[in-house]
């Protein structure tokens, strides 16, 4: 049986695409007809099964400040090119390459339906940002480089897996970072006693894979210690849904998308009737009654000026029930920005 | 950042660098089972540990356990 050969089209940046170094990062898109580079070594493997149409390149630093150019520039050669796969990488663990990789991924899943494969190392940043992106496919890599012998193939392999139209199994089994999809399947073994074989394997300290990950939590390094608290000007936050009465922004009682901030009274304390507490979290009666329960205004107001500098007018609050680490991280990073541009020197977290 | 958080452990556990002990989930700053002025004080309590916490150097997530009088 012949089957016509798969037509890819490569990305690489300026450093693979054999332009150069970060001094070339500037360099604007360029498009070659074949393989170039790492391109190479996977036409070598691939063999008749596929063949490399085109080698687009371009510089890091050109892809990520000319973005609304160069992607419509990049998607209409792809287009052009009749590719039915595009390779991307493999990035490693170079931040603004795998940033590339992936915005290449997406705009090509979205504006033409194709698969793009790309490879690299599990901490690239543009690993947690891209692999849930549907049709875009990311193969673990080492950090460095030397490591492209090894991806080479199994790249190839992996290529013509997906192009083969044979459904992947889940990523253990097929080697490609998990992309957070979940799929029905059938088992013998029903849900009840599969629960019951890995608690008890868990009691004896047995091995068990669970068939619901978590999220991992990512490591954030302590900060650095308050200097003078005496003239550290201190923002609270708090994670009850404390708002106003009325609920003016339409807060929910679960699954938070948004954090707000609200002026704090110039009074020494917080009265239960001009506030609300929205959480379906937890028994809010008490900090409804007495919101300085989940927001200490009347200890600070206190203690302002001789246990610490000053308290900043300003709070923060979301509802911290069922939210998604995804949104608790943006929510965090604005915040911190909000707080950094108040110049606060430091945070209090109110958790209900 | 200190956190004050009725679930310290699960704080520590998901990385909080320095978490202060709260009361209870639903009145992490205060006890209003008590009369107020000793529901104020433990608030106050609390806070003071928060403002220590700020102000000592931790490598990894840390907990912190207000020396509550009432």
């Amino acid at each position: 049986m012949s089957r016509k050969k798969i037509r890819i089209v490569h990305y690489l940046n300026q450093f693979f695409g054999g332009i150069g170094g970060e001094t070339e990062a500037d360099t604007g898109l360029q498009i070659r007809e074949g393989a170039v580079g790492p391109g190479t070594g996977l036409r070598q493997v691939l063999g008749e099964k596929g063949e490399i149409v085109a080698t687009l390149i371009c510089g890091d630093n050109h892809f990520s400040n000319q973005i609304n150019e160069v992607l419509p520039e990049i998607i209409a050669a792809i287009k052009r090119y009749e590719a039915d796969v595009v390779v991307a990488g493999p990035a490693f663990n170079a931040g603004r390459y795998g940033f590339a990789c992936g915005e290449v991924g997406k705009a090509v899943a979205e504006q033409l339906g194709i698969p793009t494969l790309t490879a690299m190392y599990p901490e690239n940043p543009a690993v947690e940002t891209y692999r849930k992106v549907r049709g875009v496919w990311i193969l673990p890599t080492e950090a460095m480089a030397k490591d492209m012998p090894r991806v080479l193939p199994k790249l190839a392999e992996f290529l013509q897996k997906v192009m083969s139209g044979v459904e992947l199994g889940p990523a253990k089994e097929e080697g490609y970072i998990p992309t957070g999809q979940r799929r029905l399947v059938f088992t013998s073994v029903p849900g009840a006693e599969r629960a019951v074989n890995m608690l008890l394997a868990k009691l004896n300290a047995q091995p068990f894979e669970t068939e619901i990950p978590t999220e991992r939590f990512e490591h954030v390094a302590p900060a650095p210690p308050v200097k003078d608290m005496k003239t550290a000007r201190v923002a609270v936050i708090t994670t009850s849904g404390l708002v106003p009465r009325g609920n003016p922004d339409h807060f929910k009682m679960f699954n938070a998308t948004e954090w707000r901030k609200y002026k704090l009274p110039d009074e020494s304390s917080l009265h239960g009737e001009d506030w609300e507490v929205i959480h379906g979290g937890f028994n809010t009666a008490y900090a409804q009654k007495n919101p300085n329960l989940v927001l200490p205004l009347d200890a600070l107001r206190r203690m302002a000026g001789h246990a610490f500098g000053e308290l900043d007018n300003t709070f923060y609050t979301i509802t911290g029930v069922g939210t998604s680490l995804k949104t608790a991280k943006e929510a965090g990073e604005e915040i911190a920005a909000s707080m950094r541009e108040a110049r606060v020197d430091a945070a209090l977290l109110v958790a209900t | 950042m200190a956190t004050i958080s009725a679930m310290a452990q699960l704080a520590q556990q998901v990385g909080a660098s320095r978490v202060v002990v709260g009361r209870k989930i639903p009145h992490p700053c205060g006890d209003p089972t008590l009369p107020d002025e000793f529901d104020f004080k433990v608030r106050e309590e609390i806070v003071t540990m928060a403002f220590e916490a700020l102000q000592t150097s931790v490598g990894a997530a840390t907990v912190f356990r207000p020396s509550h009088t009432v």
